[in-house]
C-alpha cells in the first residue's frame, strides 16, 4: 500500500543575523517503512526521534530531502505539485491538537465541504448529505452541522477532525497523536472508532503516538524510532512481548502498568535524547546503551532480520542473521 | 498524624454572575509521609483543589466555604502575610509545564536562590552554596556550571528537576504535584517519579499527587481520592482503588485504558462526554454517562458513604449497605 524507502529529512539551520547557513539538523535519517492495505503500523519513539516528520513527509506537507515514498507501487516522492493535488485525497491525516486544527470561524458543515468540494468527491447538490453520512460515520448527529467548533468538547472535535480526514475517502491516514490532547474515558471512544472506521472502509494508518499502551492497542506492526532512524521494527505483539533493541527494551520498561505489585523492572537509560545538532558518530544511541561494545561507538548498525520477522539495527545481533 | 485536613471545600467561579462549582463540597485529609493520588479527568476539579490549598485561586474563581487546616490552622483564615510564611515554606506546588513556571531571563541558580532568601533559609553568603546543593540534590550534574544557565538551555526534564529543587529549598512538610510529568516522554517520567520518591524518604514530606495516569497512581499513591466534577466520587487505599473498587466511574476508568502489557480487544469506553458546570443537574454527575443508573440518581446527589472499613463510595448502589 504505502511504501517509503531510504526516506531523509535535514533541516538547515540559518543564522538570523548572518543569513548562513550554519548546520544541519537530521530529523529523518534514512527510514524504511511499508504498511498493508487495512493495515496499522504504530510509530514510537520519544520526542524529538522524528515521528512526527516522518508523517509529514510521507503526505508531502514537507518536501523530503532525499528517499522515495510509494503509493500502490507508483513513486509520489518526485511528481510536481499539480499531480500530487489529485493524489492529496488518497492521504490525509488527524492531527493532535483538536482545539488548533479546526478553524474557529467555520461551521461544522462548511469544514467539512471544503475538501468535499475541492476534490470534487461528490455533486455539489449532495454536499449536505455527505456530511451528515460522515457525521454519522464518527458518531455525531446532524444537528451538528451547523455548530462552530467551540461547541464542541476535545473528544468532539477530535471526532470533527476524524470526519475531515476522511471526507476526502483516503487510502491511507496518518494519525498524528490523535488522543493524547484527550481525557482517558474519551480516549477509548476515540481508539474504538479509529479501529471501527479502518474496518469499515479498509483504511492504512500510520499511527504516531508516545503512548506505548495505546499504541500496542491499535497496532498490527510496531516501528521504535530513534534520532531519525528506525532501530526495531516487527508485528506488535512480539515486540511488546519481548522487545530486543536495548532501546525498545528501556522504552518499553519505563512505562508505568495500571496495576498493584508490579516490579519495577525499569530498565535506566543514562542522560536524555540528544538534540538534533550532536548525534553521536556509530549507532547513535551507544553513549545511552547499557549494552555499549567498542564497536557502537565507530560503526552504525546495518538493519538486518532476525529469525521473527524482526528487522533490527543493532551490534548485539550482528551474529543471529 | 494529619498534616492536612481539608473540610468542605467548596471554590466556585463566576460565570456571566452565576456561580459554579469547580470543587463542590470536598474533604479529605492528608497523614504525615503519606502521597495521596487525586485522580480525575479534565475538569474535575483536581488542580483547584490544589490552587485552594496553596491559597492561589484567583478571579473569578472564589472560596466560599469550607476549612484547610495545616497543623491545626485554617489557611482560610489567615492574612496573606500569614500565609506567605506557609506558602513556598510549609506547603510548595509542582506544576505541569516546567517551561511556563521557571522564568525565561533569569539564571536558574539565581531563581533558586530568590526562594531561599525570600523564606529566610539562606543569607547573601551561603544562598549560592545552598542553590547547587539543591541543584546536585535533583540529579543534576556539572551543578556549578549549570547554575548559570538560562532555563532554555534544560531540556524538559532537566527543568522540571529544577522545579522541584524549587519546591523543596525550604524542605516543605507538603509538596503538591499537580500532573508533573504530563507534558515529559516516559522515560524522563519514570526518573521523575523516582527522584520525588527518593525525596519524599529523605525529607520525610507528605504528598498530593493529582494526575489522570493511573499507571503513575499504582507507581505511588498510599491512599486515592477519585473526583468527578468537583465531587470525590470513591476515596480509599491504593489496594481497594486496584482490586476492588465500588463506584461505577471508577470501575469504567479502570476499563477504559489501553495496556501494554496484555492485548485487548476491544476498550470499554464511557459513553458522552465530562459535562460542563453550567450543565451540572440535581442529581448524580456522573448521571448521563453511567452503565447502571437509576431514576433516583437523576433526582437527587448521593452522599458519599463508607461502604467498608475506610473505602468511601458515593453512589445510590450502595446505599442500602452502609456500613
Amino acid at each position: 500500500m504505502i511504501e517509503v524507502i531510504d526516506l531523509k529529512k535535514e533541516f538547515n539551520i540559518i543564522s538570523p543575523v548572518l543569513k548562513i547557513t550554519q548546520g544541519s539538523i537530521k530529523a529523518v535519517n534514512g527510514v524504511n517503512l511499508k504498511i498493508n492495505r487495512g493495515a496499522t503500523l504504530g510509530l514510537v519513539g520519544e520526542s524529538g526521534s522524528g515521528k512526527s516528520t516522518t508523517g509529514r513527509l510521507i503526505l508531502r506537507l514537507l518536501e523530503p530531502t532525499s528517499g522515495r515514498i510509494l503509493l500502490e507501487g507508483k513513486d509520489i516522492s518526485s511528481i510536481g505539485n499539480r499531480d500530487f493535488r489529485k493524489l492529496r485525497k488518497d492521504l490525509q491525516i488527524v492531527f493532535q491538537n483538536p482545539y488548533s486544527a479546526l478553524d474557529s470561524k467555520m461551521t461544522i458543515e462548511d469544514i467539512l465541504i471544503q475538501p468535499i468540494q475541492l476534490h470534487k468527491i461528490v455533486h455539489p447538490l449532495d454536499y449536505r448529505n455527505e456530511v451528515y453520512k460522515l457525521l454519522e460515520m464518527v458518531g455525531l448527529s446532524k444537528k451538528d452541522s451547523t455548530k462552530f467548533p467551540h461547541e464542541f468538547s476535545g473528544g468532539q472535535r477530535q471526532r470533527i477532525g476524524i470526519a475531515r480526514a476522511l471526507s476526502t475517502k483516503p487510502r491511507f491516514v496518518v494519525m498524528d497523536e490523535p488522543v493524547s490532547a484527550l481525557d482517558v474515558s474519551v480516549q477509548s471512544q476515540i481508539l474504538n472508532l479509529v479501529k471501527d472506521l479502518q474496518k469499515e472502509l479498509d483504511l492504512s494508518y500510520l499511527f504516531i503516538a508516545h503512548d506505548l499502551s495505546v499504541v500496542r492497542h491499535v497496532s498490527d506492526e510496531v516501528a521504535v524510532m530513534y534520532l531519525g532512524k528506525i532501530v526495531e521494527k516487527g508485528s506488535a505483539d512480539r515486540i511488546f512481548d519481548s522487545p530486543k533493541h536495548p532501546y525498545t527494551q528501556a522504552l518499553m520498561s519505563a512505562s508505568p502498568v495500571p496495576e498493584l505489585g508490579v516490579k519495577d523492572r525499569r530498565i535506566r537509560l543514562k542522560g536524555e535524547i540528544p538534540g538534533g545538532f550532536n548525534v553521536p558518530t556509530g549507532c547513535s544511541f551507544h553513549d545511552r546503551c547499557d549494552f555499549k561494545m567498542d564497536i557502537c561507538e565507530r560503526i552504525d548498525p546495518q538493519e538486518i532480520q532476525l529469525s521473527d520477522y524482526r528487522r533490527i539495527s543493532c551490534h548485539l545481533y550482528n551474529g543471529e542473521v | 498524624m494529619n498534616v492536612l485536613e481539608v473540610r468542605n471545600l467548596k471554590t466556585y467561579f463566576n460565570i456571566n454572575n452565576a456561580l459554579y462549582p469547580a470543587v463542590d463540597g470536598i474533604s479529605f485529609y492528608l497523614k504525615e509521609g503519606e502521597t495521596l493520588a487525586i485522580i480525575g479527568e479534565s475538569g474535575s476539579g483536581k488542580s483547584v483543589t490544589a490552587l485552594s490549598i496553596m491559597g492561589l485561586v484567583d478571579e473569578p474563581g472564589k472560596i466560599i466555604h469550607g476549612e484547610i487546616l495545616f497543623e491545626g490552622n485554617d489557611l482560610l483564615k489567615l492574612k496573606e502575610k500569614e500565609l506567605k510564611n506557609i506558602r513556598g515554606n510549609m506547603i510548595s506546588m509542582i506544576y505541569q509545564d516546567p517551561m511556563m513556571t521557571l522564568n525565561p531571563f533569569n539564571k536558574v541558580g539565581i531563581q533558586l536562590e530568590e526562594a531561599l532568601l525570600v523564606h529566610g533559609k539562606a543569607s547573601k553568603k551561603t544562598s549560592k552554596s545552598m542553590a547547587i546543593e539543591l541543584i546536585k540534590a535533583v540529579g543534576i550534574s556539572d551543578a556549578e556550571k549549570r547554575f548559570s544557565n538560562y532555563p532554555s538551555q534544560f531540556s524538559g526534564g532537566m527543568r522540571q528537576r529544577l522545579m522541584i529543587a524549587m519546591a523543596i529549598s525550604c524542605n516543605p512538610k507538603i509538596l503538591i504535584a499537580d500532573e508533573p510529568t504530563t507534558a515529559l516522554d516516559v522515560t524522563i517520567q519514570s526518573e521523575i517519579l523516582e527522584l520525588i520518591r527518593d525525596l519524599k524518604k529523605k525529607n520525610n514530606m507528605s504528598i498530593i499527587l493529582n494526575t489522570h495516569d493511573l499507571g503513575v497512581v499504582a507507581q505511588m499513591a498510599d491512599r486515592v481520592i477519585v473526583m468527578y466534577c468537583g465531587k470525590v466520587m470513591e476515596e480509599s487505599s491504593i489496594g481497594n482503588i486496584f482490586n476492588n473498587p465500588l463506584n461505577p466511574y471508577t470501575i469504567n476508568l479502570m476499563d477504559c485504558i489501553p495496556r501494554i502489557d496484555k492485548k485487548k480487544d476491544r476498550l470499554n469506553s464511557i459513553e458522552g462526554y465530562v459535562p460542563h458546570p453550567t450543565e451540572y443537574g440535581s442529581g448524580c454527575r456522573f448521571y448521563d454517562r453511567c452503565n447502571r443508573r437509576m431514576d433516583l440518581c437523576n433526582e437527587k446527589i448521593p452522599p458519599l458513604l463508607e461502604i467498608q472499613d475506610n473505602h468511601f463510595v458515593r453512589c445510590w448502589l450502595y446505599n442500602s449497605i452502609e456500613k
